[in-house]
C-alpha cells in the first residue's frame, strides 16, 4: 500500500515541478491585475491588448513566415539529402549520418554565434534572410532523420521496378518513392515547423534590422518588467506547440500500426 | 538481321575491382526460353541486371535487335523484369500496379482496363483489381508481378529467380504455367535460377555459369547427357567423378583397370575426369561385375533407391529401382556409353 502511494506521490511531484510554472503562467494570464502574485478576478483583457500590440503582431507575422519558409525549404533539402544518403555505400552513409547529428547535439548558442560570424564574414546584413537561412540550417538534420527510416522500410528494388516499367527517374520518384516516404516527410516538416517557432537563441544571434520572432519579442519585453501580456502570449505559444506535439505523436502512432 | 534478339560480346563486370562476370559472350534467340543457371555468386544475376540496364558492363558490348544498348537506361529498353522479391508498389492496388507501365505510355483508360482484365485472366487472378498488395499471398503477388511486366508486351522478359520464395508444390505449378505463358505469348524469356531441375524443366537453352564464366551453353538434353566438364556434370544432377588416364582413343583407365569408352581426341595418357551418372551404374552379381564393391548405405528416394557402394578407395553413387541390402557384396557393370570423359579441371 505504502509503496503504491509513494509511487503516486512521486509521479505527482514530478509533473508538479514540470507543469506548475506553466500552470501559474496560464492562470495569471487571466488575472484582472498587473500583479503576478495576487489573483484579482478573471479577465481576457491581456489577450485583447496582446492582439492590439503592434510589436507582438509584427513578431507573430515573422515567426509564422520564418517557420513556414524554413520548414518547407528544410523539408525539400532534407528529403533529397536522405534520398542520396540512402543510395550511398554503407561506410559513407555512416560518416554522413554522424556529421548530420553534430548540429543536433551542438549547443544552440554555438550554432547561433557561428552562423552569425559566418554571415558577418560574408558581409551579409543580419535580418529576415539570415534568420531564415539559420532556421533552415538547424532544421535539415531533423528532416533527414525522420525521412531516412522511410527509405529503409521501402521494399527493395522499388526504384528499379519503376525504371524497368519505363518510368524516368523523376517520374519514379514522384509516383513510387514519394508516396512511400510521405509520412516521414510530413513528420519531418512538422518537427521543423515546431523547432522554428520555438527557437530563441539561434534567432537572437542571426537576426537584426528590427526583424524578430515572438521569442525575441518576449525577451525584450521581459527586460522591461514582466507584463501579464507576456503571460498571455507565452500561454498561446505553449498551446500551439502542444497541439503540434500531439499531432506529431498521433502520426507516429498511426505509422507504427 | 539475325534472329538473335539479345547479344552480349566480351562482357565483363567488376565491382570495386573484383570481376564478377568475366569476359562472357552469349546470345538469346527470339521466342526462346533461355535459362542462366549456376550456384549463388556465379554472376548470373549480374548478367541479368546488365541486360535489364540496372548495371553497366565494365567492358564489352550489349546489343538488342542489332542496336547497341550497353549504356541505354532501363526505361528506354523494351525489356521488362520480374523481380525475386516481386517489388510491387505497396501504396497502389493491383489495378494501379499493373497499369503503371501503360500509364507511362499514355494509353487511353479503356484500353488499359481491357488489357488488365486480360492479364489477370492469364495469371488466374480475375476480379483482383481492387485488392491491396498486402492482402495477397506470395504466390499471388508473384503472379501480379508477372502480369505487371507482361502487360507492357515486352520483347524480352527477364525473370530473376521468380519462384525462389514459393513452396515446392506451388513452384512446380508455376513452372508449368510460366512455360505455357511463354509459348502462348511468343515472348523471349531470360530466366535466372540456381535450381537445376527448374532449368531442365522449362528451358529451350541453358547457360551454365560458375565464377563469372560460362561453363557450357546448350539444350537441357545436351547439357545433361554431354556435360563439357566435371563442374557441369556435378551441378546438373549428381555424378560420380573419378580421376583417370586416357591411354588412347576410346580407352581409359581408372579404378585400377581399363575400360572401353566412346570418347576420343585426347592426348595419349592425358589425365582426365571420368564422369558416370548414378542411374547408369548397374549392380550385378559380384562374379559378373567389372568391379567389386560393398553396399555401404541405402536410402529410399521415392522413385528409386540411392545406394553408396565402396569399391577400392572410391565411393560410387548408384540409383536403381531394385534394392541391394546394406553390407552385401555387389558387382559394378558399365557399358562404354555410360562413361563420359572430360578434361581435368585446372
Amino acid at each position: 500500500m505504502v509503496n503504491k502511494w509513494m509511487k503516486r506521490l512521486y509521479t505527482v511531484l514530478i509533473f508538479g515541478f514540470l507543469y506548475a510554472p506553466i500552470a501559474v503562467l496560464a492562470v495569471f494570464s487571466f488575472n484582472d491585475s498587473k500583479s503576478t502574485a495576487k489573483w484579482e478576478g478573471f479577465t481576457l483583457d491581456w489577450y485583447q491588448s496582446l492582439f492590439q500590440n503592434s510589436l507582438i503582431m509584427k513578431s507573430l507575422y515573422y515567426t509564422v513566415l520564418v517557420a513556414l519558409i524554413a520548414s518547407v525549404v528544410a523539408t525539400i533539402i532534407g528529403t533529397f539529402a536522405a534520398f542520396g544518403i540512402f543510395y550511398m555505400k554503407a561506410w559513407k552513409q555512416k560518416v554522413i549520418l554522424n556529421v548530420n547529428s553534430i548540429p543536433i547535439l551542438n549547443p544552440d548558442i554555438v550554432t547561433g554565434i557561428s552562423l552569425m560570424t559566418l554571415f558577418v564574414a560574408l558581409n551579409m546584413e543580419l535580418g529576415l534572410l539570415t534568420m531564415i537561412i539559420a532556421h533552415v540550417t538547424f532544421c535539415i538534420p531533423y528532416v533527414i532523420l525522420s525521412v531516412l527510416p522511410k527509405f529503409k522500410q521501402m521494399p527493395s528494388e522499388m526504384l528499379e521496378a519503376a525504371l524497368d516499367l519505363g518510368a524516368t527517374p523523376w517520374y519514379a520518384f514522384r509516383k513510387v518513392i514519394f508516396p512511400e516516404i510521405k509520412p516521414g516527410i510530413i513528420t519531418g516538416a512538422l518537427i521543423a515547423f515546431t523547432l522554428s517557432i520555438d527557437d530563441f537563441v539561434i534567432s537572437f544571434f542571426t537576426t537584426g534590422n528590427g526583424v524578430g520572432n515572438l521569442s525575441i519579442a518576449i525577451y525584450s519585453m521581459a527586460r522591461r518588467g514582466i507584463k501579464p501580456e507576456i503571460n498571455a502570449l507565452s500561454t498561446l505559444m505553449f498551446i500551439v506547440v502542444l497541439v503540434l506535439m500531439l499531432v506529431l505523436n498521433k502520426r507516429t502512432k498511426i505509422e507504427e500500426i | 538481321m539475325s534472329d538473335k534478339i539479345v547479344k552480349g560480346l566480351n562482357i565483363t563486370k567488376e565491382f570495386n575491382g573484383v570481376a564478377v562476370v568475366k569476359n562472357i559472350d552469349f546470345w538469346v534467340k527470339k521466342n526462346q526460353f533461355l535459362t542462366i543457371l549456376g550456384p549463388s555468386g556465379c554472376g548470373k544475376t549480374t548478367t541479368l541486371r546488365m541486360i535489364a540496364g540496372f548495371e553497366i558492363p565494365t567492358s564489352g558490348k550489349l546489343y538488342f535487335e542489332g542496336q547497341e544498348i550497353t549504356n541505354t537506361p532501363p526505361y528506354l529498353r523494351p525489356i521488362n523484369t520480374v523481380f525475386q522479391k516481386y517489388a510491387l508498389f505497396p501504396h497502389m492496388n493491383i489495378y494501379e500496379n499493373i497499369a503503371f507501365g501503360l500509364r507511362i505510355k499514355k494509353l487511353p483508360e479503356k484500353e488499359i482496363a481491357l488489357k488488365i482484365s486480360k492479364m489477370l485472366e492469364l495469371v488466374n487472378l480475375r476480379g483482383f483489381e481492387k485488392r491491396s498488395v498486402a492482402s495477397l499471398s506470395g504466390g499471388q503477388q508473384q503472379r501480379i508481378a508477372i502480369a505487371r511486366a507482361l502487360v507492357n508486351e515486352p520483347k524480352v522478359l527477364l525473370l530473376d529467380e521468380p519462384l525462389g520464395a514459393l513452396d515446392l508444390k506451388l513452384r512446380k505449378e508455376m513452372q508449368i504455367e510460366l512455360k505455357n505463358m511463354q509459348k502462348e505469348l511468343g515472348i523471349t524469356f531470360v530466366y535466372v535460377t540456381h535450381d537445376q531441375e527448374e532449368a531442365l524443366t522449362m528451358s529451350d537453352k541453358i547457360i551454365i555459369m560458375n565464377h563469372g564464366e560460362i561453363q557450357q551453353i546448350g539444350s537441357p538434353t545436351d547439357i545433361y547427357n554431354e556435360p563439357e566438364n566435371a563442374f557441369v556434370a556435378d551441378f546438373i544432377g549428381e555424378s560420380n567423378i573419378f580421376k583417370g588416364t586416357m591411354v588412347r582413343d576410346r580407352y581409359v583407365t581408372f579404378a585400377n583397370r581399363g575400360f572401353d569408352c566412346v570418347d576420343f581426341g585426347f592426348a595419349p595418357n592425358a589425365p582426365v575426369d571420368v564422369v558416370i551418372r548414378p542411374e547408369d551404374v548397374r549392380l550385378v552379381e559380384p562374379a559378373t561385375g567389372l568391379l567389386k564393391g560393398i553396399v555401404k548405405s541405402v536410402v529410399f528416394k521415392g522413385v528409386h533407391y540411392e545406394m553408396l557402394v565402396n569399391e577400392g578407395d572410391r565411393v560410387w553413387m548408384v540409383h536403381s529401382t531394385t534394392m541391394v541390402p546394406e553390407g552385401d557384396e555387389v558387382g559394378i557393370w558399365l557399358t562404354p556409353d555410360d562413361i563420359h570423359i572430360m578434361d581435368q579441371e585446372v
